[in-house]
């Protein structure tokens, strides 16, 4: 067990705790720029779809792990970044590198507007209000005419980074990853500065947030721009991951999942939305591979997928509210105080005196 | 010079009069307490302090200025901070996330320099834990300091509360109850928390409290109120041989 001596406050500011954290993490960046030498295209590109969902998630990991607004409405976020991004590079011929901040730009406003009329609600009725954006969302851009390609939806233009065509699985991959890193150092920095600190606040006390001058209805709305900008960066890569676009693919089941994900991750951190993109993208084809060895009567039901996805859903929120990364730390924590380790440890104390709140 | 003037304030809720005609005021420096009893309308009048109700009728001042044309957000801009009778923290984040955000009003929204970490904000986010810093010196929470809110005993959160309401620089400090659920060698640390306060950091404090050992031995003034009406105000001694208080606490004599 490492014990930290904090010798300055940049120790609690800087990125990293310690050198060895550092270590860690930077190994792992090697391990992902290295990918495309050791994994075969198929592979490469479902990583890369990782990262793209890490990034939807993480958006998402802002708005309800961090600002704590339940969403069912983030894949209309990123719905509306992929039909940006489409239209915009193939309609009026921007280039990526303006296209993808002006889609995160388009996507994000779209997001506030969404925040500023739900700053009100709280828990179901913000559910059902945000249900209701992604419904309406994917209809809208159904009867889109000509707009959007209606429900036969839109071809995605080449990807081209300032001349240079990203038409190979590696190129792709290492984009997303660059999109990956970035996201995660921009919500890494949203948390150690203020308004990062005021979205917990919002979520944990809207009062006494209030009491200490957060302006509760304007950092929601924050959390909803930001949520959907990322949502909406991440709907750009996806539409260039699918190569063409249509409104079923980002449908009310598509929320759901991507809602699924921070809360088998683990919601409140960071780790969580990385770990739920792991769990989603992956899943599928793990099951795919344990098909092969299951009697045909059970593996080609049709709902042995949603059913497997449901089971693990259900384990999670019966035994491990924390979600993966909640199991990682204990798992950690487990083996640096063996054999020390004790379950109460993790039990948190009740708290009590909450019953006259004020909102 | 009177910091805060409470002047003929009233609110009603329906056909309650919770607040009735209601008017003090605290001097500058001063060591300020409200009691009543249960149902009396002290709660209710920092919640019209703080703007999370508006009085029907009257006007509240702080240093001369009225505070109802400020939102409930921007009422510690002007210098008021307080804590609430049933610890309202942060619960999930640490002791010192729940300070920095007590330093929330010293800052401006900067969304850019802050999703980048520019060197201006590395620079001010020192400047604040310096700040933080004191303030759990101050009130002995190193102990603490790293600590998620939620696994601290009560003692020590309403101790937290009581710091993150002070990082604030507050020139008006508002304490409901802070001695409420403590053991007794807590509330003696309580009361000198709350003349150091005053004495070290000159903020003006206005508590309600109901263990008048603790409202004698630190307020200058107290004030009594009943039904949301003025009953008596003066020294701890002058109000609790108030005929009028006595009968708020135990009934009028048949």
């Amino acid at each position: 067990m490492r014990v930290l001596f904090r010798k300055s406050y940049l120790q609690d500011i800087r990125l990293f705790r310690d050198g060895v954290q550092a270590a860690w993490y930077g190994g792992f960046l090697a391990l992902a720029l290295s990918a495309p030498l050791w994994l075969d295209g198929y592979f490469l590109d479902e990583l890369a779809l990782v990262y793209i969902y890490a990034i939807a998630g993480l958006g998402l990991m802002i708005l309800t792990g961090f600002s704590g607004q339940v969403s069912f409405g983030q894949a209309a976020f990123v719905a509306i970044g992929a039909y940006a991004h489409t239209i915009l590079m193939g309609r009026y011929g921007l280039p990526f590198v303006l296209s993808l901040p002006a889609t995160a730009l388009v996507a994000g406003l779209a997001g506030a507007a969404v925040g500023r009329v739900c700053s009100r609600m709280h828990g179901l009725y913000l559910a059902i209000a945000t249900l209701s954006v992604a419904i309406v969302t994917e209809r809208l851009l159904g009867g889109g005419g000509a707009f959007t390609g209606g429900h036969r939806g839109l071809p995605v233009p080449e990807m081209t980074i300032l001349g240079l065509a990203m038409d190979d699985s590696w190129k792709t991959y290492l984009v997303n990853l660059t999109l990956f890193t970035g996201a995660i150092l921009l919500t890494r920095n949203l948390l150690r500065t203020r308004s990062g600190r005021a979205l917990i606040a919002v979520r944990d006390s809207e009062v006494s947030a209030r009491a200490l001058g957060v302006n509760v209805a304007f950092f929601k709305t924050w959390a909803f721009f930001l949520s959907a900008a990322f949502a909406g960066v991440a709907g750009a890569m996806l539409a260039h991951a699918f190569y063409y676009v249509t409104p079923e693919v980002f449908g009310m089941n598509e929320s759901i999942r991507l809602l699924l994900m921070v809360v088998v991750g683990g919601l409140g951190t960071i780790h969580g939305a990385v770990f739920g993109a792991f769990f989603i993208v992956l899943l599928p084809t793990v099951l795919s591979l344990i098909k092969v060895w299951l009697p045909a009567a059970i593996a080609q039901s049709g709902g042995f997928d949603s059913l497997i996805f449901g089971l693990i859903l259900l384990v999670f929120i019966l035994f491990e509210p924390d979600g993966l990364y909640g199991r990682w730390q204990k798992v950690h924590h487990f083996f640096s105080v063996f054999p020390m380790y004790k379950k109460r440890g993790f039990q948190r104390q009740k708290t009590f005196l909450k019953t006259e709140r004020l909102r | 010079m009177s910091a805060l003037v409470v002047d003929t304030v009233s609110l009603s809720f329906g056909g309650l009069k919770a607040v009735d005609g209601l008017s003090f005021s605290v001097e500058k420096g001063e060591i300020f307490t409200i009691i009543g009893p249960n149902g009396a309308g002290k709660s209710t009048v920092f919640n019209l302090i703080c703007r999370i109700y508006t009085p029907s009728h009257g006007d509240i001042r702080l240093d001369g200025r009225s505070l109802l044309d400020a939102k409930p957000h921007q009422v510690v801009q002007r210098g008021i901070a307080r804590t609430f009778q049933n610890i309202e923290l942060f619960e999930h984040a640490s002791l010192l996330d729940n300070l920095l955000i007590g330093r929330f009003r010293h800052g401006r929204f900067a969304p850019l320099s802050e999703l980048l970490f520019l060197p201006s904000q590395r620079r001010q986010e020192l400047a604040h834990r310096r700040r933080a810093e004191e303030v759990v010196e101050f009130l002995d929470l190193e102990a603490h300091r790293h600590a998620r809110v939620a696994d601290l005993p009560y003692g020590v959160r309403k101790k937290v509360e009581l710091a993150r309401a002070l990082v604030s620089e507050p020139k008006v400090l508002l304490l409901d109850e802070p001695s409420s659920g403590l053991t007794a060698e807590e509330t003696d640390d309580t009361a000198f928390a709350i003349q150091d306060i005053r004495d070290n950091l000159g903020i003006t404090v206005v508590m309600i409290e109901h263990d008048m050992k603790l409202v004698g031995k630190v307020s200058d003034r107290v004030l009594a109120i009943n039904e949301g009406r003025f009953l008596a105000t003066g020294t701890v001694g002058e109000v609790q041989a108030d005929p009028s208080v006595q009968a708020a606490y135990l009934g009028a004599a048949a």
